[in-house]
């Protein structure tokens, strides 16, 4: 096989660490039983293992261990966070930034076209948080019900001012939902420290699980209706779904092969340490701009790489060309990058 | 188990959901009680499937006490 150079780690990371790749063997093999269903050793099994990595995520993000649920990604704790956050409002207006990934504002949308909810897009100033925090507070009205912005831009990398927002919302009790797919794992995100009600994680970016993972951080006290119900593993005479989180939002089987390997990924940042690799990282970006700056035609779109603020992501075009194209060709020469708008 | 007087030795506190039986093992470990979490049996379940923190008979009344100071709502005891 040729060797090929991988560039595509805001997207999904690679290789993983070797134990996250033995820990979907362990998965597969030690914990195959269904977690929360069955009361037999291996299925008792499983479910211990099932909490001792939502102990672990506790750990890392600042909460209560019921407070962790498992989702199948970023996507779906957003669609979760969001939709949960504004069910049974009137005309629920939200403010969100000019910088969202389609998982915050594909949902949003669908709110406004299905439930009459407004919404209105605050201008992100990069260098300029004073303006930025202004932008987000004309955005608030009276009928404001949801606050929800990316941590850090998928595109560029480049951090919001999320914990001063985060204070404005609770001074004003706004519910605030944070997109954490580019900081998770590389960025602090405790979630008292960063105001927010909510965090959506991905699990197969920076924390290393495997696809198909991913996380929904709740603040003790919030409790987002549900999209979703089903089969908890409790109170099963009930029609109603179960009130308590986790299995409020945890119907159906759970992914026990992912959630073996987050539990690894978070034990792998651990023994690095969050802030070498996210140092390792920034230092990674900075020489690639250092160099692609020297390149004729080439346009950057990153230059952040502070510590403790923005995400390790590089963007860049060459003049011309769309990036798929520029894309393609890196990868016949065997470099794997991200293309697209 | 049963004692010598064919007693069961166990108390059954009946949670929420497996992870508020965790939580409440592990806590209840922590202070020196021995606790394991079991599936409800079926004659104790008033609501379905259940998991239950099972703890010695004798450690019942201060377990409850242990799990509600770090907030697990208990839905039933037997004994």
């Amino acid at each position: 096989m040729n060797q090929m150079v991988y560039f595509d780690n805001a997207a999904t990371t690679f290789p993983k660490p070797g134990r996250v790749v033995d820990s979907v063997n362990e998965g597969i093999l030690r914990f195959g039983g269904n977690p929360g269903r069955s009361g037999h050793r291996m299925s008792m099994r499983a479910a211990q293992k099932v909490y001792d990595v939502r102990e672990k995520a506790a750990l890392l993000f600042g909460t209560d261990v019921e407070c962790v649920i498992f989702t199948n990604n970023c996507t779906s704790a957003l669609n979760m966070a969001i939709k949960g956050l504004v069910a049974g409002q009137d005309r629920p207006h939200i403010v969100t930034s000019c910088l969202e990934h389609n998982s915050v504002i594909r949902p949003i949308y669908k709110l406004a076209i299905t439930q009459g909810a407004s919404y209105s897009v605050a201008q992100v100033f990069p260098g300029d948080d004073a303006r930025t925090l202004a932008s987000f507070r004309s955005c608030i009205t009276p009928y404001t019900k949801l606050v929800v912005c990316t941590y850090a831009s998928n595109v560029t990398g480049y951090g919001l001012p999320v914990s001063q927002i985060g204070q404005f919302c609770r001074s004003r009790g706004i519910p605030f939902v944070v997109d954490c797919a580019q900081a998770a794992g590389v960025l602090p995100c405790k979630i008292d420290e960063l105001n927010a009600d909510v965090l959506c994680i991905a699990g197969h970016k920076s924390l290393y699980g495997i696809t198909g993972t991913g996380l929904m951080i709740l603040r003790p006290g919030i409790s987002p209706d549900t999209i979703m119900e089903g089969g908890t593993g409790s109170a099963s005479i009930q029609l109603e779904q179960p009130q308590e989180a986790p299995d409020k939002f945890e119907s159906g089987t759970l992914n026990t092969v992912g959630i073996c390997s987050l539990g690894a990924g978070m034990d792998f940042i651990r023994q690095i340490g969050m802030r070498r690799i996210h140092e390792k990282e920034c230092g990674l970006c900075r020489r690639l701009c250092d160099q692609l700056k020297h390149v004729d035609g080439v346009k950057l779109y990153s230059g952040w790489f502070d510590m403790g603020r923005n995400a390790p992501v590089v963007s860049f075009n060459i003049d011309g060309m769309a990036s798929e194209e520029v894309t393609g060709i890196l990868d016949r020469n065997g470099y794997a990058l991200r293309g697209g708008r | 188990m049963l004692s010598n007087r064919g007693e069961c030795m166990y108390g059954y506190i009946v949670v929420g959901s497996v992870t508020y039986a965790l939580k409440g093992k592990n806590h209840l470990a922590k202070q020196g009680i021995y606790a394991q979490v079991a599936k409800t049996p079926k004659e104790y379940n008033k609501r379905g499937c259940s998991y239950s923190v099972m703890v010695y008979r004798e450690d019942l009344q201060i377990a409850q006490k242990l799990l509600a100071d770090i907030h697990i709502g208990i839905q039933d005891i037997v004994v």
